[in-house]
């Protein structure tokens, strides 16, 4: 059996894949989309990142919760059903 | 008739104490507790119980005002677990010298740390000298029909002692089990009205409880002692009548297949069922088994245990519960068990299993483990000892990836809800200290979402340590001490906890913490109820708003404006309060950053209140967060400011605010309120907003400018 530490500590950095909870996911039309950043800046879990192109949703961990496409001021991001 | 349900626990000890009649329920539903105290606030709400029920702002009070209307002279009841019954302790005490015959539900949890919310017996135990009689029930119908017993056995004039209903948290309290919820005039004829003689506080009967001469508390002791032993032939009288009446019998303990039998299990609680089905597989098996559980644990049936130990061989005693450097080493029910054979002529062999801490299963081969290796040290002649079912399965678990967030400190895949108002608060709040920073918050939404459940893995890449919801301005503040003395004044040290371990439980420490001066950052996220034990009011819910402890109806609804926790701070003329929204991101950075520089000049405690809304709690889409946060600023029922240094400055002048009916509509949780009650709330912001931008100052905070 492997030892454990005294205490319940832990250093090493370790997550989980969230997106597996959405039912629906935002999708970025990027012509309409004029980078002004809000949906990076409202995302709650911070998985919408600048890219030079543009914004890139991080499907790993959304949640899909909707904010972002609710905020975006240019509506440049639906929220479309996942399929199976 | 009495009638069948399938119900939790919960709801099984609820109706115990509603079939009982208190008058007088005061329980602090949180750190942690469980569903008991909603499901009596909506047996109230629907006028299925006439009683009071003190939404209290932690368990100390909780205890407090049982102690208190139990005094008056009326019947009260109580429910908490784990940490909530440790912070409650100095009242528990208290109540057995009074003899007052409080009735609490337990659901029994482990107390930190490590921390885990799971079942053990570690809660109670650690209660175990508190004069209160402890009885431990097996499954939900025993929780139901032993709460009316209780009191049955509390009250009589033989014990007059409080009484705790204990049940394994989650095991019992959380799932469903088939119940009989007798009819409330069978118990009515069973358990009479409650009529204290001995000790009253009424202006009519007039007595005060005197310090007594010191010589004289050892006699008062020794009657209590007294009282509790004569409570072990009033259970089982109270058992035998509830049987008669109700077809269920109790006693102390409870033997199952002990004819005969060369070797016992001792067990407590519900895993007894499991070592039932063990018995019979090792009788099945040849070995003569038999199995005793505890019901009374306080007091402890010592004739009972002698009487079913004396022609046995071996006993398997198993603790869900470690006490600590005890002689002997092992559990609570071994060491006592121990003690109580002391005199009998012929002695079993004991073996001591800890077992099922935190809620670690117990199975039917545990058991059967158990009986094997009890039965093979009686066979070598080894002597007592205590083993521990303790084997760890360390996982091998994969990161998801996480190579684009090098520079974040709050790291994807936190387990907060979808939309979450606090998540997107510490994620700007850490964001924005950066990496010299320890933090330290309590068991609310962040504490439970920010680090992972499976294995020792943080999700933010920063020190933290999660402490007790009462006490993250006292820990915040030792750190920032002995960082300081250890050369690291540059490092920030912040406190981040929710509305409720700030305004209510939290209050104490953050106030007196504030007064000292000491330099730390403390970050409320303000989310308006306990939303991760499951929306139950605080003292930040605002009027009119529903919870599962303020359900919607005239008689439970949540009458009164919320605490204003930033003025109250301000008051205590700290160099920096701030409040803060989640739909003003640059402003929150702001004044995160202007919070450090306070703090890293050490002049004093900086005060964040960030308003951050929680779509599970109050009922709208995951979409609307930043929406709702928003029109809370711009219809004024949340107002940015800040204080520095005494001036207030009001960061948002809202010329033209939004009628709060379009902040309230959008959210499930003000469903119902009449036109008159909006038009309560709309006065009541337009009120504060009159009294920000007049001359007229706050009288205790002279300095502040409008």
């Amino acid at each position: 059996m492997k030892k454990l530490p005294l205490v319940p500590i832990g250093t090493e950095i370790e997550s989980a894949e969230t997106g597996s909870w959405r039912t629906f996911k935002p999708v970025v039309k990027k012509e309409t989309c004029n980078k002004c950043g809000l949906c990076v800046m409202f995302c709650p879990d911070g998985v919408i990142l600048k890219t030079k192109d543009g914004i890139e949703i991080d499907y790993v961990f959304c949640k899909g919760c909707g904010i972002c496409a609710r905020e975006c001021p240019s509506k440049a991001l639906e929220m479309i059903l996942e399929e199976e | 008739m009495p009638k069948k349900d399938l119900i939790s626990g919960n709801l099984a000890a609820a109706h115990g104490a509603r079939l009982s009649r208190p008058r007088v329920i005061a329980a602090y539903p949180i750190s942690p507790s469980t569903t008991i105290v909603e499901h009596l606030a909506s047996f109230i709400n629907r006028g299925e119980l006439e009683a009071e029920y003190i939404p209290v702002e932690s368990e100390h009070s909780a205890m407090g005002a049982c102690i208190g209307a139990s005094l008056s002279g009326v019947r009260v009841f109580t429910a908490t677990a784990s940490q909530g019954l440790a912070y409650m302790h100095e009242f528990v005490y208290h109540a057995h010298g009074y003899h007052l015959p409080i009735v609490m539900a337990i659901a029994n949890r482990t107390l930190s740390t490590p921390w885990a919310t799971t079942c053990d017996y570690s809660d109670t135990m650690a209660e175990n000298t508190s004069g209160w009689l402890q009885l431990f029930a097996e499954n939900a119908q025993e929780v139901l029909d032993t709460i009316i017993q209780a009191y049955k056995i509390a009250e009589d004039k033989r014990v007059l002692l409080p009484t705790m209903v204990c049940m394994d948290g989650f095991l019992v309290s959380h799932t469903a089990e088939n119940v009989e919820i007798p009819d409330q005039e069978v118990v009515d004829n069973f358990l009479p009205a409650y009529s204290p003689e001995h000790f009253i506080l009424d202006p009519d009967n007039r007595m005060a409880a005197i310090v007594p001469p010191r010589p004289w508390v050892i006699s008062f002791e020794h009657q209590t002692d007294d009282c509790m032993n004569n409570a072990k032939d009033v259970i089982k009288e109270v058992g035998s009548e509830y049987g008669k009446i109700f077809g269920r019998e109790y006693g102390l303990i409870d033997k199952y297949r002990c004819d005969n039998a060369e070797l016992l299990l001792m067990t407590m609680g519900s895993m007894t069922g499991t070592a039932r089905v063990a018995v019979d597989e090792l009788r099945r098996e040849g070995l003569q088994a038999g199995l005793v559980r505890l019901r009374s644990y306080r007091p402890f049936p010592d004739e009972e245990l002698r009487e079913a130990c004396k022609d046995v061989r071996a006993v398997a005693v198993v603790d869900r519960d470690v006490t600590h450097g005890i002689g002997g080493r092992g559990g609570a029910f071994f060491t006592e068990l121990k003690s109580c054979l002391y005199n009998l002529d012929s002695k079993p062999h004991l073996t001591n299993f800890i077992a099922g801490l935190a809620g670690r299963e117990i199975t039917i081969e545990n058991f059967k483990f158990m009986a094997s290796k009890t039965l093979e040290s009686v066979k070598k002649g080894l002597g007592e000892s205590v083993e521990w079912l303790d084997e760890v399965q360390i996982p091998v678990t994969k990161s998801a990836p996480l190579e684009k967030y090098a520079d974040r400190i709050v790291l994807p895949g936190v387990r907060a809800c979808a939309g979450c108002g606090m998540l997107l608060t510490a994620r700007h709040v850490f964001q924005t200290l950066g990496k010299d920073t320890v933090f330290t918050f309590i068991p609310g939404c962040a504490g439970v979402t920010m680090q992972s459940a499976l294995a020792l893995k943080p999700l933010v890449r920063l020190p933290f340590a999660e402490v007790v919801f009462a006490g993250t301005a006292a820990v915040a503040t030792g750190l920032r001490e002995g960082l300081k003395i250890r050369g690291k004044s540059h490092v920030n040290v912040v406190g981040l906890a929710g509305d409720g371990g700030t305004v209510d439980i939290g209050l104490q420490a953050l106030s007196a913490a504030a007064e000292r001066g000491e330099s730390i950052i403390y970050i409320c996220y303000d989310n308006e109820a306990y939303m991760n034990t499951g929306i139950q009011k605080s003292g930040s819910t605002p009027f009119g708003a529903w919870t599962t402890t303020t359900p919607r109806g005239a008689r439970r609804k949540k009458k009164t404006f919320k605490k204003d926790m930033a003025a109250l701070m301000a008051m205590h003329r700290i160099p920096y309060v701030a409040t803060a929204s989640i739909a003003y991101i640059p402003d929150l950075e702001k004044k995160v950053r202007k919070a450090a520089r306070i703090v890293a000049e050490d002049k004093g405690l900086a005060y964040l209140h960030v308003h951050a809304p929680c779509p599970t709690g109050w009922r709208f889409p995951t979409s609307e967060t930043v929406n709702v946060a928003r029109l809370a600023v711009r219809s004024g029922m949340w107002i940015l400011y800040e204080v520095e240094e005494g001036k207030m400055k009001l960061n948002l002048k809202q010329e033209k605010r939004t009628p709060v009916r379009e902040y309230l509509k959008v959210q499930g949780r003000f469903d119902g309120l009449s036109d008159q009650e909006i038009q309560e709330i709309q006065q009541e912001v337009d009120q504060n907003w009159s009294s920000l931008s007049s001359d007229q100052k706050p009288s205790s905070t002279q300095t502040i400018e409008p």
